[in-house]
């Protein structure tokens, strides 16, 4: 029992810590990415006033651009499956249980 | 009043009201089998799983997507680059989707090799196959969402293809085009299948085979049927349910994983006069398809070679769809050699896959 509150709370703690960091991570494709991907403005002849053109970007990549970003999407995933090998330890544990219980023919004693 | 009473007390309200302890005991008394094919049970799950993802994502994307010719490109860019977390959601959505129809493949021809459309079971195969061609269109309707080059030529050619169907072919390329080239009333179209039609016609036959399955129980080999084989079982709830529960915590962590560090990109808005790029090649599930239609040549004995081609998938997809009532001896030749078509399905569909990747 005191195995599983333990297990519950880290589970509580990894879970805490994850959403404070979730909420931390910043938007993709900074500002710089946005002039790597665009095309030169471009200058209509002929024209009284200089028109502006922004060529469309031919393709977009969504993904984290520098180091900083990079980083908070590793650790991210690590607190995730941190999480997901917690729980599947405590779920592990109550398998076991069921199982055992299952063996005992507890249910069936019950359902009579 | 301590925690206990009022836990107690809740519970009591609800269940004068929703009477769910009859669920409950259903539950405590559903059994799954056990065997060696116990392992195929878990893939069910799964396709709920990915289904419940994508409506999450789904109904968060549409809350910046705009279904016009001129803002679909710019919102899903938007998502992309402004909306925070929005290349995750939008990657997340994207990987579910393949994820889901993997599966769906699996569970169906896990199915076919069990043969677990035997009797009384039937009608849960013919309501898995619509849902197997409704998870497709799914994907079909969702590509040309982004509205760029690559989703609008592949629509295109998709579209194009009910055109050779004599008498019908027209008006059913017109149909889900709405009108006779693919443009903005089509963007239109697609989205009102992918996120109102389709769910809700999904969600019904969803149902209706859930329902067959917990009415009828999960099926059993045909060696334990026979009584050459010992029918273990494990109770569903909570025994089974611990081990879905694991096996869809894997799933998430995979989907996420792979979401994050191989989001898909967008391409710049599709132009309506421009031609098809080069190599256009549809999602990877209808590759086969694709390949098959590549082989039949232009005329067959005066016929159109791609009427002959659409005839044969759909007599293949109809065969498919009645197959309990062709396999109705499965102990016998017929039902081995049956076992050995679904062998050779999955040969012929990977391999063709292949192929039209390479060339």
């Amino acid at each position: 029992m005191k195995k599983r509150t333990a297990c519950f709370l880290l589970l509580v703690l990894i879970i805490g810590a994850f959403s404070a960091f979730a909420a931390t991570i910043q938007q993709s494709v900074p500002k710089e990415k946005d002039k790597s991907v665009q095309a030169p403005a471009q200058q209509l002849p002929g024209k009284d006033k200089a028109v502006q053109v922004q060529a469309q970007p031919e393709k977009i990549f969504a993904a984290p651009q520098n180091i900083k970003e990079r980083t908070a999407i590793y650790v991210f995933i690590a607190w995730l499956w941190a999480a997901i090998i917690v729980l599947i330890y405590i779920l592990r544990l109550e398998i076991k249980e069921a199982d055992r219980l299952l063996d005992l023919k507890f249910y069936r004693d019950e359902k009579k | 009043m301590n925690a206990k009473n009022i836990g107690r007390s809740l519970t009591g309200w609800f269940e004068d009201r929703l009477g769910l302890s009859a669920l409950m005991n259903f539950l405590r008394k559903k059994t799954v089998p056990l065997n060696k094919h116990t392992i195929w049970s878990y893939t069910g799950s799964a396709i709920l799983l990915f289904f419940g993802i994508q409506v999450v994502t789904g109904i968060m994307l549409a809350f910046y997507y705009r279904p016009t010719l001129e803002q679909a490109n710019k919102s899903i860019a938007r998502i992309m680059t402004d909306v925070p977390l929005g290349w995750i959601i939008r990657s997340v959505h994207f990987w579910s989707a393949s994820a889901m129809i993997v599966t769906v493949f699996v569970h169906l021809f896990s199915s076919w090799m069990i043969k677990s459309y035997r009797k009384p079971r039937e009608l849960t195969w013919m309501t898995g196959v619509l849902l197997l061609v409704a998870s497709l269109v799914f994907g079909f309707t969702g590509y040309l969402l982004p509205w760029d080059d690559l989703s609008l030529s592949a629509t295109k050619v998709g579209t194009d293809i009910p055109r050779s169907i004599p008498i019908v072919g027209e008006w059913v390329t017109k149909f889900l085009r709405g009108g006779d080239d693919v443009t903005g009333d089509t963007l239109t179209r697609f989205f009102s299948f992918h996120i109102c039609i389709l769910p809700l016609f999904l969600l019904l036959l969803l149902a209706i085979h859930i329902y067959l399955i917990q009415k009828q129980g999960m099926s059993v080999p045909l060696s334990v049927e026979a009584g050459k084989e010992k029918l273990g079982e494990l109770p569903f709830w909570p025994n089974f349910v611990y081990r879905e529960i694991i096996v869809w915590l894997v799933l998430f962590g995979a989907l996420i994983t792979v979401a994050v560090f191989l989001p898909p990109s967008l391409g710049k808005a599709a132009d309506l006069m421009a031609p098809a790029p080069k190599g256009i090649k549809p999602e990877w599930y209808f590759l086969f398809l694709f390949q098959t239609l590549k082989l039949f040549p232009g005329k067959i004995l005066f016929i159109n070679g791609d009427t002959i081609a659409v005839f044969l998938i759909v007599a293949a997809l109809v065969l498919f769809f009645f197959l309990p009532f062709l396999d109705n001896k499965p102990d016998k030749m017929k039902g081995r050699a049956i076992t050995w078509l679904a062998w050779a399905a999955i040969v012929y569909a990977v391999g063709m896959s292949i192929w039209s990747l390479l060339t």
